[in-house]
This record gives C-alpha cells, sequence and structure tokens, in this order.
C-alpha cells in the first residue's frame, strides 16, 4: 500500500464527498479514488496493471475488491424481508 | 396420499402480498454439501434460477459455463451461468429437477437477497396457486 497525496478540481472533490454520503459501503476518500483508478487503468492501459488471480463468481471478486454491497433489481415494497433462510446440508 | 409438495406462502405484514416460495436444494456435482432454501416463485423470470448471495458463496471457485446479458427495467444484468444441481424440497419427499442454470449478477447491486426461480423450471411443474399454499408436482412422473 502506498500513500499518494494530489490535487483535483473542486467538482471533483464535491462529486466525491457525495459518493462518500450516497454510499456507505466506500469507507474511505481513498477507497473511491483507488476503485475509479483501477477501472480507468484496466480500460485505458489494461497491460500496466499487474492482475490479481480472478475468483469465481465475479461478483464475490467484485465484493472482495471493491467496497459494494448486494441491494439487488427486485421490485418490491420497501421493507420486504428475506423469504427465509439457507442452510447448508450434506448430501446422501 | 397426494405426491404434491406443498409450501405455505410466506407472510411479512398486512402491507405486503404473502410471497409463494418453494424449498430448493442446490448441490454442485462432486461436492459433499449442498445448500438448502426458499425461492421466490417468479413467472416473470425467463430463466431458471437467479441466485442470491449464498448461492454465489457456494459456487466460488467454480468455473461458469456461459455468460448472459439479461434485461430490467433500466438497465442490463450481466450473469455468469453455472450449473447446479437442484431439487424440490418439502418435510417429506423431494422432486429431482436434475441440472438446471443457476444465472449469478456480476454486479454487487444485481445481487438479491432471495433467490428468484423463473419460468425454465416453473414450466416443468403443474403448480397451483391459491394465495395460501403452492402446491408442486412433476406431471406424470411421480415425487422420489
Amino acid at each position: 500500500m502506498r500513500r499518494l497525496t494530489v490535487s483535483i478540481p473542486d467538482r471533483l472533490a464535491i462529486a466525491l464527498d457525495k459518493i462518500l454520503e450516497e454510499h456507505p459501503a466506500y469507507r474511505k476518500k481513498s477507497h473511491v479514488v483507488a476503485d475509479a483508478l483501477e477501472g480507468f487503468i484496466r480500460l485505458r492501459y489494461p497491460t500496466m496493471i499487474e492482475l490479481e488471480e480472478k475468483t469465481y463468481p465475479t461478483v464475490l471478486w467484485r465484493m472482495g475488491l471493491g467496497r459494494e454491497r448486494p441491494r439487488g433489481p427486485s421490485l418490491r415494497a420497501p421493507g420486504r424481508k428475506a423469504p427465509g433462510e439457507w442452510k447448508v446440508v450434506e448430501l446422501p | 396420499m397426494s405426491n404434491y409438495l406443498e409450501y405455505r406462502y410466506v407472510e411479512d405484514g398486512p402491507n405486503i402480498p404473502d410471497i409463494p416460495i418453494v424449498q430448493i436444494l442446490l448441490s454442485v456435482k462432486g461436492r459433499k454439501q449442498g445448500i438448502q432454501g426458499p425461492a421466490l416463485v417468479d413467472t416473470g423470470f425467463d430463466r431458471g434460477l437467479y441466485a442470491n448471495l449464498i448461492i454465489a458463496k457456494h459456487l466460488k471457485g467454480e468455473r461458469p459455463a456461459a455468460e448472459e446479458a439479461l434485461e430490467a427495467p433500466g438497465h442490463i444484468i450481466n450473469c455468469e451461468i453455472f450449473k447446479m444441481e437442484c431439487r424440490l424440497t418439502d418435510q417429506e419427499r423431494s422432486i429431482d429437477l436434475g441440472e438446471v442454470s443457476v444465472h449469478v449478477p456480476t454486479n454487487p447491486e444485481d445481487l438479491t437477497e432471495e433467490a428468484l426461480i423463473g419460468r425454465t423450471l416453473i414450466n416443468q411443474l403443474e403448480i397451483t396457486l391459491n394465495g395460501r399454499t403452492l402446491r408442486a408436482r412433476m406431471p406424470k412422473t411421480y415425487a422420489t
């Protein structure tokens, strides 16, 4: 882990604050900046970044990398609970 | 004795209509453990099974068989498709649905807390819904 000190335009700083407010899973500005930088490098300069070994399903890999939590796209009334528990079972 | 599997709808307070579910047992071929839990019966879902976080975690380390982009209101949900063995179960019996395709979204924001069972599987079954109880059986094939 390395520490950087950078200057950014006010409008980006304001947007950064808003992202932190609206996405509590991002606990620090560093997390947002690291995610943004990683996305930029992977998109524009993919050969310059050392890729870590990917885990499948991709969603688990992304949850491990990033700070997002599952929300889900279901159309549902506010406050609806999950309809029961899942458990691990031994197979016969 | 009826060869239907029966499930009471899940109740979640007066403001939310009771929810039709089935209990499913999922496993990856060759593993000694599976996972069992409720899946919402979603006749609007065009595929077999939409995974929740628990299912995604159980699939950790498996390779997807394919990928598919599903359309949802307002956006596209990119999914990886995994193969799992699936059984419908109740207290006494079960129905073997064989190998099914499980759609796992690649984006955490598209991962639900609940699993959905869609028409690819629903259409294999004879299902009745009466607002309180869901009854399901395999047509012309008795539950094992």
